[in-house]
């Protein structure tokens, strides 16, 4: 079977539409280099990196072929971390580049682990045909929701994957091991 | 062969036997009660839309769990992961309108569904793929992007996919859909190698295709196998209950008008009509209705 996954690693990364991911990372880059030079949050820009970054990783669960891959030895949930792992390596990395270009405080890809793994839990346990949509939508709402909610206690919950974002991350991955073999 | 829930074909020993399957989604039953027991051979499913069989091909391909009933596939129980594993690696299935990576190409395609069904030799893996794309006929396109084929040469991709590994059950939803009557010519001809060595299901709104190319007929509706038994028996259902004629018939259980203008019936015949010879669509269309 790792045999099976191993060699799966390279057509599989094929598969993946990277166009929308690296343009995203260049984008973000540029917005990280602009903003440190003129002096803007670097903190939103990270946070807005780690949201952007995290669905884009979610949305790789999109498997345009998966109904003819439906009855292969190798498990749908197998094929899911592979997808999972390749895309999220250079969006760890790119995370990475991002915060060497800042000053920000939050640093540590523990928000954008955190906001990953709350997409995947989405897509994990929503309707299969909208789960990829759903999954992919959580850290964008997250993000969004942390931003424009009123302080108080809604806003901070809202906002434990960036202040906590270990903990969220630990539940988060509890719900996507109890929902894999969904 | 009278209406029946239980198909029995078994020349060679039982590949695939199922009771009492039972499949539903929310308050609609898809699948009901099926019984099957089928061995080597092309089985074909006939039934109208909706009548339950892409569901239960699905459940035959292990990709969904009946909510009741046993499945034995290949001697192995499915509903146990290591069992479902195994029989996957023995199986192979063509979902209905499949996708496939159009940045591929169909060598890379099937290579890839090969590489999924733990085939890791690599060498090996490619000339099995390069063997099933000429069985399939698409020798000369293997390596052209597969967004640049015609919808019938990506289902013909789709199919090597599913027939890569020898597989000793082989379930496809429609194979048929978007081949020239060439190519179905030459899908019957690599079915029939398949069935040689295992059990082939396939499901189809094609009688002509069921009684070119099937051993055993299941007709399927309202989620129940309705009726099992040969082609020729299907065509036989309706002997004596098939005539044509110029206006419309009140005896008829169905009427359509032929090419030339006439009119054909089935149902009971009319005193004073003479029966024509019937087909296996006049007995499917038959068996339909009566058990409606």
């Amino acid at each position: 079977m790792n045999t099976a996954l191993a060699q799966a690693a390279v057509p599989t990364a094929r598969a993946i539409r990277w166009t929308p991911a690296v343009c995203l990372a260049g984008v973000l880059v540029a917005a990280t280099v602009l903003a440190r030079s003129a002096g803007g949050p670097a903190d939103v820009v990270l946070a807005i990196a780690a949201a952007g970054l995290a669905a884009t990783v979610v949305s790789g669960l999109h498997d345009p072929a998966a109904a003819m891959l439906s009855a292969v030895p190798v498990s749908v949930m197998q094929r899911r971390v592979l997808r999972l792992a390749l895309l999220g390596l250079p969006a760890t990395a790119v995370w990475f580049l991002l915060d060497s270009l800042t000053a920000a405080q939050v640093s540590g890809p523990g928000p954008l682990l955190a906001l990953t793994a709350c997409g995947v839990a989405v897509a994990l346990w929503a309707p299969p045909r909208r789960a990829v949509v759903m999954g992919a939508s959580t850290p964008v709402a997250l993000f969004a929701l942390h931003q424009f909610l009123p302080s108080g206690t809604v806003s901070d919950v809202v906002g434990w994957w960036l202040t906590e974002p270990w903990w969220v991350l630990a539940a988060a991955t509890l719900l996507c091991v109890a929902g894999r073999r969904r | 062969m009278s209406t029946t829930d239980t198909a029995t074909h078994t020349p060679t020993g039982t590949l695939l036997s199922a009771a009492g399957i039972t499949k539903a989604f929310g308050s609609q039953t898809a699948v009901d009660q099926v019984d099957l027991t089928l061995g080597r051979g092309i089985v074909g499913v006939l039934g109208p839309n909706g009548a339950g069989k892409t569901t239960l091909l699905r459940i035959l391909a292990t990709v969904l769990a009946p909510d009741r009933g046993t499945l034995s596939l290949l001697g192995l129980d499915p509903a146990h992961p290591t069992a479902r594993t195994e029989v996957r690696r023995r199986l192979g299935y063509l979902p209905q309108s499949p996708r496939l990576y159009g940045g591929f190409t169909p060598l890379e395609m099937v290579d890839y569904v090969a590489i999924l069904k733990e085939h890791t030799d690599a060498s090996q893996r490619r000339r099995e793929a390069v063997t099933m794309l000429e069985a399939v006929g698409l020798g000369d396109a293997m390596h052209k992007r597969i967004r640049t084929l015609s919808g019938g040469m990506q289902q013909r991709v789709a199919l090597a996919s599913a027939l890569v590994g020898a597989p000793d059950l082989l379930v496809l939803d429609e194979p048929a859909t978007g081949l020239d009557p060439e190519q179905r010519i030459a899908l019957r001809s690599v079915l029939a190698e398949t069935a040689h060595r295992g059990c082939v299901v396939l499901s189809t709104h094609n009688t002509a295709e069921v009684a070119a190319l099937c051993q055993q007929v299941l007709v399927m509706d309202r989620g129940r196998i309705c009726w099992s038994g040969t082609p020729a028996e299907l065509a036989g259902e309706a002997e004596g209950r098939v005539w044509e004629s110029d206006v419309e018939e009140p005896t008829a259980l169905r009427s359509w008008l032929t090419g030339p203008g006439t009119r054909r019936h089935v149902g009971t015949l009319p005193d004073g009509a003479a029966p024509a010879v019937p087909t296996v669509d006049d007995g499917y269309l038959l068996v339909t209705r009566l058990t409606r």
